[in-house]
């Protein structure tokens, strides 16, 4: 009787288009990892509807509406504490699987503007975790967008739109708060789909380490693995949440600059502090180079052992970046703007 | 499979070292905070939506773009806030540094939050021995 409601259930939504084949490697680790970015993003916009509901984006009451929240609402430090580790785990995610896709040459023909859409993505993600940041307009939120609007008076005309000049009289917070529940996740919506649209297209990339095998099991089958690998993200960010708190500070104090921004921003932090520039080129630079990728190596070779330039220019990059985050998460910033 | 895993959980691991460390002060010439005092929960019968805010920071209706000057005019506004009174020491504000800490058993809703997480483990343990439809 089971097997005859499911078998009911399927005609009617048509469930039997999605049992095409795919890549038996599709159920692995490695190539699951968008899979998890996708379900950390899902928590991401559930908790953050939750969240709303008691988030105030008015500048003098912002900082005291979490506060609220974390202290007197049943399960409100457990609901921002959600919100919070997904945007961790999510942040670690994304890179895992961009580097898998760079060192499994992912991203070569026919599959460049894949990674385009996918570069796009990250930015929307980059721009999520800020705004969501300055959100709760503690100290560490207002240093975040004093040196973000330093930047925007830089850029002129273009920098325009990114400042209080652009509305004056609406509050900036309200401003960001509108990008980070609307626009951005809007914008990352259409991304996504599109870039599984894409993945569907082109079907997911051969091993470079076995292009040859026609191994393949149905795409029902990669959905329940991703189901899986979800519950399993579900769980770990609760766990977080259940044991570590996200930081809070308080309202904050006006021409101070005492704190850190998270790790994800703090390369750039270090950053600051060789050469203050490097705020506004760095960005562009990474961007320029991210983009660059599939029109820069377009030789046929898919295999990391066969692509010694890519694997160094990887190495140098992450090791760059791992030890900007080191360096500015553990030393003492002696440079103020 | 086995070593994909282990480096993915490496990498997770180290991340988490990582977002841990406590955050430090940004400039060792300014002013360091004190000991941080545990956060106050605002009064119960407080209404966070009342029109006359009593908490509200008198900065807090500042334009933000006094953050927009350059750096030197940040600095000369700086050294005259700070200038000529011998008293100034002790009366720049305190910023109580935000860091992770650990989450109370006496939080609201704990022991339902728990409930929840060991559901969400437990039914990723059961699709992983099941594994319906893999």
């Amino acid at each position: 009787m089971l097997n005859g409601i499911c078998e009911l259930i399927k005609d009617r939504l048509g469930i039997h288009l999605l049992e095409y084949e795919v890549p038996k490697h599709s159920n692995s680790l490695p190539y699951s990892l968008g899979g998890m970015t996708l379900s950390a993003f899902a928590i991401l916009v559930v908790s953050g509807m939750l969240l709303a509901q008691f988030f105030v984006p008015d500048p003098a009451r912002a900082n005291q509406s979490l506060h609220y929240l974390v202290d007197q609402v049943y399960l409100g430090w457990f609901l921002r504490g959600v919100h919070f580790w997904s945007g961790e785990v999510l942040s670690v995610t994304i890179v895992l699987h961009m580097l898998r896709i760079y060192i499994t040459a992912s991203y070569k023909k026919p599959r460049e503007v894949n990674w385009l859409v996918g570069v796009g993505l990250l930015l929307i993600m980059v721009n999520l975790m800020f705004t969501g940041t300055v959100l709760k307009w503690d100290q560490e939120a207002y240093e975040a967008l004093g040196h973000f609007l330093w930047v925007a008076g830089k850029l002129g005309i273009a920098g325009l739109p990114l400042t209080e000049e652009f509305a004056k009289g609406v509050p900036l917070l309200s401003r960001i708060y509108m990008a980070h529940i609307s626009m951005l996740p809007i914008i990352a919506i259409l991304l996504t789909g599109l870039h599984l649209f894409f993945i569907k297209y082109h079907k997911l990339s051969s091993q470079p380490a076995n292009p040859a095998s026609v191994a393949t099991i149905k795409f029902t089958q990669h959905m329940a693995y991703l189901r899986r690998i979800g519950a399993g993200i579900f769980a770990l960010i609760c766990l977080l949440a259940l044991l570590i708190a996200p930081p809070l500070g308080d309202q904050p104090v006006l021409g101070l600059e005492v704190t850190k921004p998270p790790w994800q921003f703090v390369w750039i932090f270090a950053l600051e502090n060789i050469w203050v520039p490097f705020l506004i080129i760095a960005p562009p630079l990474i961007i320029a180079l991210l983009v660059s990728v599939p029109f820069l190596d377009r030789g046929e070779e898919l295999h990391w052992k066969k692509r010694p330039i890519a694997m160094t220019l990887l190495a140098i990059t992450v090791l760059v970046f791992v030890g900007l985050i080191l360096w500015g998460k553990f030393t003492t910033m002696t440079h103020s703007m | 499979m086995q070593k994909p895993f282990a480096v993915i959980a490496c990498v997770i691991a180290a991340s988490l070292f990582l977002m841990l460390s406590p955050a430090h002060a940004h400039g060792d010439h300014r002013d360091q905070p004190a000991s941080p005092e545990p956060a106050q929960a605002p009064d119960a019968t407080e209404n966070i939506y009342s029109a006359e805010d009593k908490t509200a920071s008198p900065d807090a209706d500042l334009p933000l773009s006094r953050m927009d000057m350059a750096p030197d005019e940040h600095m000369e506004h700086k050294e005259m806030k700070t200038g000529h009174d011998e008293h100034a020491d002790h009366k720049m504000p305190q910023v109580k540094m935000a860091t992770h800490e650990r989450v109370s058993t006496s939080q609201k809703g704990y022991g339902l939050a728990a409930g929840i997480t060991i559901l969400a483990g437990l039914v990723f343990c059961a699709l992983s021995i099941i594994r319906p439809n893999e």
